[in-house]
């Protein structure tokens, strides 16, 4: 499916030059500007995970707990290696009681160390 | 005995089975059924603040899909399209050093480093340094630095650098090449650097009507847009009217078909959302934009009183 991005020729480039934009906004607090430049890029292409996932943790520091759970599940479906969104999804869900957030947050820690991860499945195996 | 597979650690094996910390088992974690939260509050540290646990900002790059992809660059420096075979080293440290010598005199403040069009190492090394400088100048500026060619192209030794000198040397090692029967149809160097474009200047943002030196000025887009936050808004105005054209056609369905106009209603409301959506980013951008615009006024003001 063509993208309005597509259509008005926006690159992956100047994406994330907007993304890094919308980063400086959040570093000063901005929260509201970030938002309005991610959701933006969504209207420009729906299909970016990494978007998703950050509009997730602005919506999230914000306390909008559910608009940040839904951009977090589109990030994971889009993607579902998508560590920021498996993270946040995971501690988000495990403070409202909802253990299924475990899960996410070993995805995650098996995509940001798969040594570690064969470290322990090494030692379960000799364990046996 | 158990077998265990003999891959090397750091390359895990395509049956590599699920690892240790799913389910009951686990070391670490506890498992669901016990309910995490609870069991997390009495084995482990006091939980972080609230809030997400990180923004991801150093791990958030765009998807590679859905994005317009840029026409290659059939004679720029680098390019491997076409029928240019293998580059030397050599051409291509000097197509590096002409293409970033180019950017780094592109943008608006420049004199900073002395006379127009010349660049010193002093100079780059404080760019490198300026908390000022957009990411991608400093890049520009650190490569500069780095490159080998540098002191081949710098023929006098004295630390400084102009386009025609890096641009020459380029052409140079181009024809080099061309003579050994290793590349292709020779291209001036500068000249492919202006067609190549200014790319990821983000700190032109605003202000890049100001000083500009020679050739550098006359940069082109890559894409019909530079990659700017000016080019962006320029986009973005595009999209808006894309978006307006397809509301006015399906206003004017509905209004044509009242049975479909229930049923169109719904794409309406959607673009007219979207249409929000992108005005509201605009006006962000259009405010960076000028807020950065004043910053740099404000420096060369500040510059312009200190002088006298």
């Amino acid at each position: 499916m063509q993208t309005l991005a597509q259509d008005i020729g926006l690159t992956q480039t100047q994406a994330r030059l907007l993304i890094s934009k919308a980063f400086d906004l959040v570093d000063v607090g901005d929260l509201e500007g970030a938002e309005s430049i991610f959701n933006g890029l969504l209207v420009l292409n729906p299909f970016d995970a990494a978007v998703h996932a950050a509009l997730g943790s602005v919506l999230h520091e914000q306390g909008n707990l559910g608009a940040a759970e839904a951009s977090y599940d589109e990030a994971i479906r889009l993607d579902e290696s998508s560590a920021l969104a498996r993270v946040n999804r995971g501690e988000l869900r495990l403070r409202k009681g909802d253990a299924t957030g475990l899960r996410d947050l070993e995805v995650a820690a098996a995509k940001a160390s798969p040594v570690q991860q064969r470290a322990q499945y090494l030692l379960r195996f000799y364990k046996r | 005995m158990n077998s265990v597979s003999n891959s090397p650690v750091n390359h895990a094996p395509a049956d590599y089975e699920a690892p240790a910390t799913h389910g009951a088992n686990s070391i670490n974690v506890p498992p669901p059924q016990q309910n995490g939260v609870e069991q997390h509050e009495t084995n482990m540290p006091p939980p972080p603040p609230q809030g997400p646990a990180s923004y991801g900002r150093d791990s958030t790059q765009p998807s590679s899909n859905g994005y317009a992809v840029p026409p290659p660059n059939v004679n720029g420096p680098g390019d491997t399209h076409g029928s240019k075979p293998v580059e030397s080293q050599e051409s291509k440290d000097a197509a590096q050093l002409a293409k970033d010598l180019q950017y780094i005199l592109s943008i608006p403040t420049q004199e900073v480093g002395g006379k127009p069009g010349v660049v010193s190492l002093t100079w780059l090394q404080a760019v490198v340094h300026d908390p000022f400088r957009s990411s991608a100048s400093k890049a520009a500026a650190q490569r500069l630095l780095d490159n080998p060619a540098w002191s081949r192209a710098d023929a006098d030794h004295s630390g400084k650098l102009t386009l025609g000198e890096a641009g020459a040397y380029a052409d140079k090692m181009k024809a080099s090449d061309a003579a050994s029967g290793s590349s292709g149809p020779t291209t001036s160097a500068v000249t492919s650097v202006a067609a190549d474009g200014v790319d990821g200047g983000g700190e032109t943002e605003g202000g890049a009507s100001g000083a500009q030196s020679g050739s550098a000025a006359s940069a082109a887009p890559k894409n019909g847009y530079p990659s700017t936050l000016d080019g962006s808004v320029a986009g973005l105005y595009d999209a808006q009217t894309s978006l307006q054209d397809q509301l006015a056609s399906l206003s004017k369905q509905a209004a044509e078909s009242p049975e479909k106009a229930s049923q169109l209603q719904g794409q309406i409301s959607l673009l007219t959302n979207q249409l929000q959506v992108l005005n509201n980013m605009t006006q962000m951008l259009q405010n960076l934009i000028s807020n950065t615009a004043k910053m740099w006024n404000d420096i060369a003001m500040n510059a312009v009183r200190n002088i006298r």
